[in-house]
């Protein structure tokens, strides 16, 4: 047979054999781009997540409920009034989703003393339905008590724990 | 027209017909070689990219630590000998640093070694069991300083050994933060208490 007559089908199979390699060369691509996604997309999650724990322990510390007070001076930083911890858990219970969902979201904040005493106070929890995952952050703390001593304020040493829900 | 110049030319340029195939075998794996060490380039970049992690929570973690160990009352069972419950910033540090060489006013028991310790020596003890029960418990490595300074200028010296953890400190090469200086004013000079922290 005369291999001129046979050149077209040649050339069309030449182009399919390329084209063939191509799509294959570009299916890897996009599997390779989309593992790559996925995995940026887990990080930046989890970066998200972190932010929004350390703005909610960040809010927690600096909460007009639970912060020291000297009077009518200035709140004492990094500090939390025992007396306030002791009565804030019933304000936050019965206004949890009207007012405070809104400041905390989903999470779960607790105070622990760990000198001298052992102490601890859950002030709000609000469990996600189905979370995927929580992230907790610390934030040490200066507890007052002011009731301990009618001569002298006493500082225990304990941290606020802050776990947010995803 | 010179024939042998156009038929150089042509032969320069055209390829034998039954060497066609070759070359355009060699076209395609130029391409496939081309375009592997562009997605090769492509996933160096991609897992060479350092994350920079924000270390925001350190800025606020090491500073109040720091002032809730200052602000911490030693508890009644330590017995510290003296009237009233020492607090450790306004007065156990203050006691330690002007008896240092001498008997300390403040004889607290020790949390861990339950002996009648030294204000200097309780000092060291108190804090390494503070940051061990919490900082050490969350993987995070820490250094506290107490640092004396006679006057303004004067060369620093340690007044405890730095407290560190025991999977070791924060060395200056390490990716490490430093809290604010809490400064407090004694009859020997200034005393400067500050930490580094690190993961």
């Amino acid at each position: 047979m005369n291999l001129r007559t046979k050149n077209g089908q040649i050339q069309m199979t030449e182009t399919i054999a390329v084209l063939f390699i191509f799509f294959i060369i570009v299916l890897f691509a996009i599997i390779f781009y989309y593992k790559f996604q996925e995995g940026s997309l887990r990080e930046k999650q989890e970066e998200l997540l972190g932010a929004k724990a350390v703005e909610t322990s960040l809010r927690t510390t600096f909460f007009p409920e639970l912060t020291c007070s000297l009077g009518e001076a200035e709140p004492e930083a990094n500090c939390f009034d025992i007396a306030k911890l002791d009565a804030v858990n019933k304000t936050l219970t019965k206004y949890l989703d009207s007012y405070y969902f809104e400041i905390f979201s989903y999470a779960k904040i607790s105070v622990k003393e760990i000198y001298p005493g052992n102490n601890n106070w859950t002030l709000y929890n609000k469990e996600k339905p189905g979370r995927i995952k929580k992230k907790p952050t610390f934030q040490i703390i200066a507890l007052k008590d002011d009731l301990a001593s009618e001569l002298e304020t006493k500082y225990r040493y304990g941290y606020v724990q802050v776990e947010v829900y995803s | 027209m010179n024939r042998r110049t156009h038929t150089k030319s042509r032969r320069f340029l055209s390829v034998p017909s039954n060497k066609r195939a070759q070359m355009e075998m060699v076209g395609l794996v130029i391409i496939v070689i081309l375009i592997t060490l562009g997605i090769l380039f492509m996933a160096t970049f991609t897992f060479n990219s350092k994350s920079s992690k924000k270390i925001a929570t350190y800025e606020q973690l090491h500073s109040s630590t720091v002032s809730a160990i200052l602000k911490t009352t030693v508890s009644e069972e330590a017995d510290c000998t003296l009237i009233g419950s020492p607090q450790i910033g306004a007065d156990i540090i203050d006691d330690c640093v002007e008896f240092i060489d001498t008997d300390s006013r403040y004889n607290c028991i020790g949390p861990k070694s339950k002996k009648r310790l030294h204000s200097c020596d309780f000092l060291e003890e108190a804090i390494a069991d503070l940051l061990e029960r919490s900082l050490g418990i969350w993987n995070y490595k820490y250094e506290f300083y107490i640092q004396s300074e006679p006057f303004p200028g004067a060369e620093k010296t340690n007044v405890i050994k730095p407290v560190v953890t025991s999977k070791g400190g924060c060395p200056k090469g390490r990716n490490r933060d430093s809290s604010k200086v809490y400064s407090i004013s004694t009859d020997v000079g200034n005393v400067n208490i500050f930490m580094f922290l690190c993961n």
